[in-house]
């Protein structure tokens, strides 16, 4: 399986790196997927790198003289704000900015892609997760977050890593799914406080804190920019810059008590995708 | 979406599927628990967001014994959250033998079993945000912890239920946000119900009122109307509508407001433990970070044998009126009594007056033990003043290695104890309540007969000693009054009409669409606190009407015109923000 990168990486086995590639580059693209059937968009980058990128990469697409299936890999971002039960049908965020609006805009482009399936994953946890496993565990540990009350009372519309790798598989074997859209998300009505609880269990990190919802805001008006500003300079003074504290982005904190449940029925029925219970899943964590 | 009435110009009309009286843990649980049926639901509430002196005024009356209850517009607060905004959190739940109907408690049985209760008590205990549903040291914790005291055995206490905390959680504050944020549950604030108007058979609500404190009338028309008013308020909303029943709502059997429950609650006697460091009298803390606490719960064998009501009991500090328990802590907590809430200080002080001498001696006390003192104050600072989940209690070692015991007794349903309307009127022309407690033999047995039995077991199993004045048990058990907070029976639930008010479903006998979420249905009070039985009674409730509505077939989802809707088309005040 061929694999492109803009960075240097080590293709892991049964990977075959065809090189660096400047992913919003129509032109590289073109030479990247040529004879390819298929093609797995999951380029991660700022919201100008995300549209570049989407306008490139269909442009060379529809190039090539038999156009590969393209699965683009999405965000439940695209749906913003959105509240209660949300299926692919729902309306996404309008006008948004910044990533969510890069992601709206670059389905938008997507769709008008006849070979296109599109996958809004939600919160991706287990090994080498960094945002939603290792990220928090250490928030976790060092007593950041535990039981948020209200604040932490969001769905956190989890999804594992090995689910989404499934979904990505199937996505791309799966006859007559092309122009659809799926939500990826496990079953279930999970809140953020209980993951956080799970993720403790796991951790040695029990019992959970309460922290309130002063600590909070806190967390997000204060220290986040504080600590953002610290890793800035660590980096320009080639310091090691994990060594800071990560942030809790007043976004992120917001999304924890964002009361939208993404119905993933459809990827169960049409990609045929059977999630890993949370339980199992939280053991591959070891 | 949360409204103010108060902005509602006069005659307003509004309409739901479901009307919800009362914002506190009932009618709030009950309309988190509505939110996704795809059901309009109007959750009506007399208060605000804060506390305002206007509107706690209106739960103001009278009680014929003021030794014996406290009046009451204490202990309720009448404002958003309802009296969660200062409930204590001890979370517990009804045992099995409490739904029974035993022989020798008169006017015992539920018309429902624990097993019907059960499958809601898993969400009750999480609105509650006490937990999960486990209250045996067993299953809430994963290794045992330290033993209440160690080598105790009894034949008729178990030491390994759990009494949980929750933070305590106001029901408005937490769930507020969320009930803003609800296309389908309205709030609206200072919307005092005043009448309830029946059809002329008197089988069915047709419509509410709604008074504000600023002089504005609304009606609200739904297909089904809940009273979660609380304990008392229920009664005085079904006691004060006699337009059609002429003894009130549902009051044919003359039962509303009789059969008037709290808990019987005491501290008494010494109880010397032979290995002072082999005893633990305070809390655990699961996984959760909630606070859980062992304490002697008496069998329902024993119940049955000694043909008594339930009883539990926790080890406690000393009677702080007193200095010779001579701890810093415990005087200056009496000497500062003028800081702690009416609610709280009541039964640390009572309403004794020392003489000079005892403050003195108090002063004494502080002074000598200022690092026992101090520690105390600190850990409280962190613990209790500026957590988010709160410490519970104070707990301390007593010095002289004394406890007392603080025991919390099932009250039987009695009659005569009853609340019925006043003749004052508050500032919307209601009748105040005029509250009539009254405990029988039968509790005074219970109290007793489970201490002589705690005594006699200490003793057997060579732990320690357990005096006290057999004479003073009724003295003490009443010291302070009924147990404050705890409001319960007024509206008793059965199957017979001619002997409870509401069905097993919480509906009124006879009338088709009232129903009542509130400890007011509870037939008898069990060992335990209220409140994790009426949310779970809130949230079988909610699964009834639900089941109602799918029936009546008026669920649709595409109906959005039906949301609190303004008839008249007059301006609807935007949302509070
Ligand atoms: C100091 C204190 C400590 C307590 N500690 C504990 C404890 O540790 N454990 C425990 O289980 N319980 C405890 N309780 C009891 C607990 O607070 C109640 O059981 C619980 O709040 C009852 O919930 P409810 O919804 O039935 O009534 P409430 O919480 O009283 O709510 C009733 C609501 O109805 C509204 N209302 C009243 N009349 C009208 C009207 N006419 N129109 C519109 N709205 C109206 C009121 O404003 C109020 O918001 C304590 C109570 C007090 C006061």
């Amino acid at each position: 399986m061929p694999l492109v990168t803009h960075h240097y990486h080590t293709p892991p086995s049964g990977c075959e790196s065809v090189g660096k590639v400047d992913a919003t580059d129509s032109a590289q693209l073109f030479e990247a997927m040529r004879g390819v059937d298929a093609v797995v968009n999951a380029v991660a980058g700022t919201s100008n790198v995300i549209r570049a990128n989407a306008r490139a990469l269909y442009e060379a697409a529809a190039r090539q003289p038999q156009p590969p299936r393209v699965v683009y890999l999405s965000s439940m971002a695209v749906y913003g704000a959105a509240s209660g039960v949300v299926d692919e049908s729902s309306s996404l965020t309008q006008n948004a900015g910044g990533y969510a609006g890069a992601k709206v805009e670059a389905e938008r482009i997507a769709r008008g892609y006849p070979r296109a399936v599109i996958l809004r994953p939600g919160c991706i946890y287990g090994r080498g997760s960094r945002q939603w496993s290792e990220r928090i565990a250490r928030w976790l540990l060092a007593g950041r977050i535990g039981d948020l009350g209200s604040r932490g009372a969001g769905f956190c519309n989890l999804v594992h890593i090995d689910d989404l790798v499934a979904a990505l598989l199937n996505a791309l074997r799966q006859p007559d799914i092309e122009g659809e859209c799926f939500n990826i998300v496990m079953p279930g009505s999970l809140t953020w406080n209980e993951y956080f609880l799970w993720l403790a269990q796991f951790h040695n990190a029990l019992p959970v804190r309460r922290i309130s919802e002063k600590r909070l805001l806190f967390e997000g008006s204060v220290l986040a920019p504080a600590l953002k500003a610290a890793q800035l300079v660590a980096r320009l003074l080639g310091a090691d810059s994990a060594a800071v504290p990560e942030p809790m982005p007043p976004s992120l904190l917001r999304l924890f008590s964002q009361n939208i449940r993404l119905d993933g029925r459809k990827s169960e029925d049409r990609l045929g995708l059977h999630f890993t219970p949370l339980m199992t899943g939280l053991r591959t964590l070891k | 979406m949360i409204l103010d009435a108060s902005n509602f110009p006069d005659g307003h009309q509004l309409s739901a599927h479901i009307c919800i009286v009362g914002a506190g843990a009932a009618g709030i649980s009950l309309a988190l628990a509505l939110e996704d049926a795809g059901l309009d639901v109007l959750l009506l509430e007399s208060g605000g967001l804060k506390a305002e002196h206007e509107t706690q005024d209106l739960y103001q009356g009278t009680v014929s014994d003021e030794h014996l209850h406290s009046l009451p517009d204490r202990y309720r607060q009448r404002r958003f959250g309802g009296s969660t905004t200062i409930w204590g959190g001890r979370c517990v739940p009804f045992d099995p033998i409490d739904f029974e109907a035993r022989p020798w408690i008169p006017h015992s049985g539920w018309p429902i079993a624990y097993g019907d209760l059960l499958p809601y008590y898993g969400k009750a205990n999480e609105l509650c945000e006490a937990g999960s549903f486990a209250y045996t040291v067993g299953k809430a914790f994963e290794a045992e912890p330290r033993a209440m005291i160690v080598g105790f055995k009894s034949p008729h206490f178990s030491t390994d239920t759990l009494e949980r905390f929750s933070c305590p959680t106001d029901f408005g504050r937490r769930y507020g946000a969320y009930l803003r944020a609800s296309t389908r549950v309205t709030v609206l604030l200072h919307a005092n119900v005043t009448a309830l108007s029946l059809n002329n058979a008197g089988s069915a609500l047709n419509g509410a009122t709604v008074s504000t404190l600023n002089g504005r009338t609304m009606t609200v028309r739904a297909d089904q109307f809940v009273l979660a008013a609380g304990g008392l308020e229920v009664a005085r909303l079904l006691l004060s509508n006699r337009d059609v029943h002429s003894n009130g709502i549902g009051n044919n059997s003359d039962l509303v407001g009789r059969y008037y429950m709290c808990h019987m609650a005491g501290t008494i006697g010494a109880i010397k433990l032979n290995q002072p460091n082999k005893v633990h009298h305070g809390y655990d803390v699961d996984m959760n970070g909630v606070y859980c606490r062992r304490r002697f719960a008496l069998s329902s064998a024993t119940q049955r044998q000694h043909r008594i009501g339930n009883f539990v009991a926790r080890l406690h500090h000393p009677r702080i009126t007193d200095p010779a328990h001579r701890t810093g802590l415990l005087s200056l907590l009496y000497l500062a009594k003028g800081i702690i809430p009416y609610e709280y200080g009541k039964r640390l002080h009572g309403e004794e007056h020392l003489s000079a001498q005892a403050i003195l001696l108090h002063l004494r006390n502080v002074i000598c033990d200022p690092f026992g003192t101090a520690l105390f104050l600190i850990h409280w600072l962190r613990y209790r003043t500026l957590a988010k989940r709160k410490f519970p209690s104070i707990i301390i070692k007593p010095r002289a290695g004394l406890y007392s015991l603080d025991f919390h007794a099932e009250q039987e349903p009695n009659p005569n104890s009853r609340v019925r309307l006043g003749t004052l009127r508050d500032a919307l022309g209601i009748q105040q309540l005029d509250i009539d407690w009254r405990y029988t033999e039968g509790d005074v047995l219970t109290v007793k007969r489970a201490l002589a039995l705690l005594s006699d077991d200490l003793r057997c199993s060579e732990v320690g000693s357990f005096e006290y004045d057999i004479d003073s048990v009724e003295l003490e058990m009443t010291r302070y009054g009924a147990y404050g907070g705890h409001h319960l029976g007024t509206a008793r639930m059965g199957s017979d009409p001619r002997n409870s008010v509401v069905d097993s479903n919480c509906r009124m006998h006879g009338i088709d669409n009232l129903f009542i979420a509130s400890s007011a249905v509870f037939p008898t009070s069990s060992q335990a606190n209220p409140t994790l039985t009426i949310v779970a009674l809130a949230l079988r409730l909610a699964d009834h009407l639900k089941a109602v509505a799918n029936r009546r077939q008026y669920v649709s989802a595409a109906n959005p015109e039906r949301a609190p809707r303004n008839e008249k088309a007059s301006p609807v005040p935007e949302s509070i923000t």
